[in-house]
C-alpha cells in the first residue's frame, strides 16, 4: 500500500505499508499551515475525522490525497472584492462551489498569527475576512 | 400677467371704439366690477404654494450591543427589508455604488456589491449588505456604520420603524462571530 500526497497534504505513515491480506490500515490526515484537504481516496477507504481508514486490503493499492491553500481567491496573488462577492453568493446559496473552492474560500477563523484555519463552513465570516484581505488588511 | 388681465385689457380697448362718452365710462365701470367679482381684482390670484414631494430617504445604520473585552469588529452583514415604494437606485441591474456608504466607525471602509431583491406581490423588497471597516486592528465601538440612500415614490414618508433589520452578523478581526450584537436604523431623513 502506497501513499501519494499532493502539495500541502500530509498522510502518515508516508512510507509504503504492508498489511496482511484482508486487514485494514489507518492513516493520519493533515495539512501544512494554510492548506485544507480537497480530496482523499484509494484502497476502498473512508475518512473519519483526521483519519483515513482503508477497506480490507487484498491487493496493492494507492491512497491519494490533495490539498489547496485557503487563500480566498480564484486567480491572482490576492483576493479581490469579486472573490468576496463569490463567497457571499456561496453563503446565499446562489452559487455552488467546486470541491476546491469549498476549501479556498473557507478561510475563517484565523489563527493567532492571522493565518487562515477554516472551519469547514463558508459563511459571512469568510466573506468579511476575504473582503478585508481584498483591501489590504492582513498578510496571508 | 394672468388671464383676467388680458380679458380686462381687451374689453377696455374695445370700449375706446365707442364714441358715446357716457357709454364708454359705463363699459369701463362694468368691466372693473366684473373683474372684481370674478376674483380678478388682485390679492391671492397667483399659483398656490405646494410642498415638493420627498424623493429620497437617507438612513443611518447603527450597530448596538456590548462588545466583549478584547474583541474588535472587522465587519458586519445585514438584511434590510424595505417598506413599499422605497427602492435603491439600480444601475446595470445592480445596486448603484452610491446607495450604501460606510460611515461612522466604518468610514473609509468597503463593501461587497449589495444584493437587492425587488418586492413582489407577496414579499417586500430587501437589500443584503456586507461591510468591513478600514481599521486593521478593528473597531472597538458600536454606533453608526453605514449611510443608506434610497428612492421613495408615491408620496410615502417612511420612518426608522418602517425598515426591518434581520440577519445581523458581526465578525471580529479573527473571523469569529461576535455574540450579543444587534443593529438598528437610528434615523431617517427625507429629502
Amino acid at each position: 500500500m502506497t501513499t501519494l500526497a499532493g502539495t500541502g497534504a500530509i498522510l502518515l505513515p508516508a512510507t509504503p505499508q504492508t498489511v496482511p491480506s484482508g486487514a485494514t490500515q489507518s492513516f493520519a490526515v493533515s495539512t501544512l499551515q494554510g492548506y485544507g484537504i480537497v480530496s482523499i481516496s484509494g484502497c476502498g477507504g473512508t475518512q473519519d475525522g483526521a483519519n483515513y481508514i482503508t477497506g480490507n486490503i487484498v491487493a496493492d493499492c494507492t491512497i491519494s490525497v490533495s490539498a489547496t491553500l485557503r487563500n480566498g481567491r480564484s486567480t491572482g496573488n490576492e483576493p479581490s472584492i469579486a472573490d468576496a462577492l463569490k463567497t457571499f453568493t456561496i453563503t446565499a446559496g446562489t452559487y455552488v462551489p467546486t470541491t476546491e473552492e469549498r476549501v479556498r474560500y473557507d478561510v475563517a477563523p484565523l489563527d493567532a498569527n492571522g493565518n487562515p484555519v477554516g472551519n469547514g463552513i463558508i459563511d459571512l465570516a469568510d466573506v468579511v475576512i476575504i473582503l478585508r484581505r481584498a483591501v489590504g488588511i492582513g498578510s496571508w | 400677467m394672468n388671464l383676467c388681465m388680458y380679458v380686462g385689457f381687451f374689453l377696455i380697448s374695445f370700449s375706446r371704439g365707442v364714441t358715446n362718452m357716457k357709454l364708454h365710462k359705463l363699459i369701463i365701470i362694468f368691466v372693473l366690477m366684473i373683474l372684481t367679482l370674478t376674483a380678478c381684482g388682485g390679492g391671492d390670484s397667483t399659483t398656490p404654494i405646494t410642498t415638493a414631494a420627498k424623493t429620497q430617504a437617507i438612513l443611518k445604520l447603527n450597530l448596538t450591543g456590548t462588545l466583549p473585552a478584547d474583541t474588535a469588529i472587522a465587519g458586519a452583514g445585514f438584511t434590510i427589508t424595505l417598506p413599499a415604494s422605497v427602492t435603491p437606485e439600480i444601475v446595470n441591474n445592480t445596486v448603484a455604488a452610491s446607495v450604501i456608504t460606510p460611515s461612522g466607525t466604518f468610514a473609509g471602509g468597503t463593501q461587497i456589491p449589495p444584493v437587492y431583491t425587488a418586492a413582489t406581490a407577496t414579499a417586500p423588497g430587501k437589500i443584503q449588505l456586507t461591510l468591513v471597516n478600514a481599521v486593521a486592528a478593528g473597531v472597538t465601538q458600536v454606533g453608526e456604520v453605514a449611510t443608506i440612500t434610497l428612492k421613495i415614490t408615491n408620496g410615502v414618508t417612511p420612518s426608522a420603524a418602517s425598515f426591518n433589520l434581520s440577519g445581523v452578523t458581526v465578525i471580529d478581526t479573527r473571523g469569529n462571530p461576535v455574540a450579543g450584537m444587534g443593529a438598528v436604523v437610528s434615523g431617517v431623513s427625507l429629502q
